[in-house]
């Protein structure tokens, strides 16, 4: 990856090794598949949605940065 | 990055809200009550919004008086919660934008403090612009400092392959691999105030991954000099001249083009604000309508 961009490398990346992203998988109950990050134990907050349908990219309910309530079934 | 903030200089919220007329949408009669989600009912998938009824419009806080600090606040809560007010239900609209801030991100997630835009988010919602026949055009808003070289030449080529009318405003920054995706849409607009930096990809710069060679980058560079000479006026020697010009800027070689000269050079179509870039949006829509390409 080649970073073009006015910031210098060193505040883009700054911190870079010393982050964890932890994703896990939501099945919706039309079958969509999303990738979420876990807030806390109820909390979920969407950061991709995983689907061949270019639609599902337009839904506004599960739109990256939503959070959602998961009594929600974990694949 | 530069801050100039209203936060903590001593402005008075409510006033603020009032002033820009943000107001609560709540049901009509219905008391201020802050949302409420039954457990084991079906999962709210908003559920940071309250519950609406778009049939009924918003009542108007104004209307009655007693209850105007008391909306302002709820209304500050909800802004404080999401950042945002929430945008109305049931309009829509026949243009789709989709803005591009921050840090263009592709391959690598980069640390959290960075705000970013994602190309996996961006190139599947143009997929489903093209493909849904209720979206006629497509607004891109840019204000961004650049960032991964390969997402930003795909959310490019993407936009540029577009059958739709496409309409690009810069805002604020269109920075580094900004400048091919503000030429990629069929009209470009900048506003006055707003600049680019041309400037080339740095050997010094943050490379993962693939051979640091000066040919390699040489070629990346040249890919994007490519697609900026095909999609807008500026030629290849122009565009060039401005990526290596010395003495511009301080530690670097390149250029920065404000507002008009961004127009001057041939990279940006006009220098505009939203109406225009909107009416040109409506103009190109009925061009592709009637057969005629006006752009």
């Amino acid at each position: 990856m080649i970073n073009y961009s006015i910031y210098p490398a060193e505040m883009v990346f700054a911190d870079f090794d010393d982050f964890e992203l932890k994703y896990e998988e939501l099945s919706l109950e039309d079958g969509t598949i999303i990738m979420v990050e876990r807030i806390d134990d109820k909390q979920v907050k969407v950061s991709k949605i995983i689907s061949s349908d270019p639609q599902c990219y337009l839904r506004k309910d599960i739109q990256p940065g939503t959070i959602l309530k998961t009594n929600l079934q974990i694949t | 990055m530069f801050n100039d903030s209203y936060m903590n200089s001593g402005i008075d919220q409510n006033k603020f809200n009032r002033k820009f007329n943000y107001q609560p949408i709540r049901q009509q009669g219905a008391p201020p009550q802050p949302p409420r989600v039954t457990p084991g009912k079906q999962p709210n998938p908003h559920p940071n919004q309250r519950p609406r009824n778009p049939g009924q419009q918003p009542s108007n806080p104004n209307q009655n008086g007693k209850n105007d600090n008391d909306n302002d606040n709820n209304n500050l809560e909800a802004i404080k919660q999401l950042g945002e007010t929430n945008p109305p239900d049931n309009l829509r609209s026949d243009i789709h934008t989709i803005p591009i801030i921050g840090q263009i991100e592709g391959h690598l997630v980069l640390p959290p403090k960075n705000k970013t835009t994602k190309y996996e988010h961006i190139i599947p919602q143009l997929v489903a612009v093209e493909e849904n026949p209720n979206i006629k055009g497509l607004m891109i808003i840019l204000n961004t400092v650049g960032g991964d070289i390969e997402a930003g030449l795909a959310i490019s080529e993407m936009i540029s392959t577009m059958s739709k009318p496409t309409v690009s405003i810069v805002l604020g920054g269109g920075h580094s691999i900004g400048v091919p995706i503000a030429v990629a849409t069929d009209y470009s607009y900048i506003v006055a105030t707003a600049s680019m930096t041309i400037h080339p990809i740095r050997l010094t710069g943050m490379v993962i991954g693939v051979p640091q060679t000066y040919e390699y980058l040489d070629k990346m560079q040249d890919r994007v000099i490519q697609f900026v000479k095909l999609n807008s006026k500026i030629s290849e020697e122009d565009f060039r001249e401005l990526m290596f010009k010395t003495g511009e800027l301080v530690r670097d070689v390149g250029t920065v083009l404000i507002g008009k000269d961004a127009v001057t050079s041939g990279i940006i179509d006009e220098v505009g604000g939203l109406s225009l870039a909107l009416e040109k949006l409506r103009l190109l829509i009925k061009g592709q309508e009637v057969g005629i390409d006006l752009d």
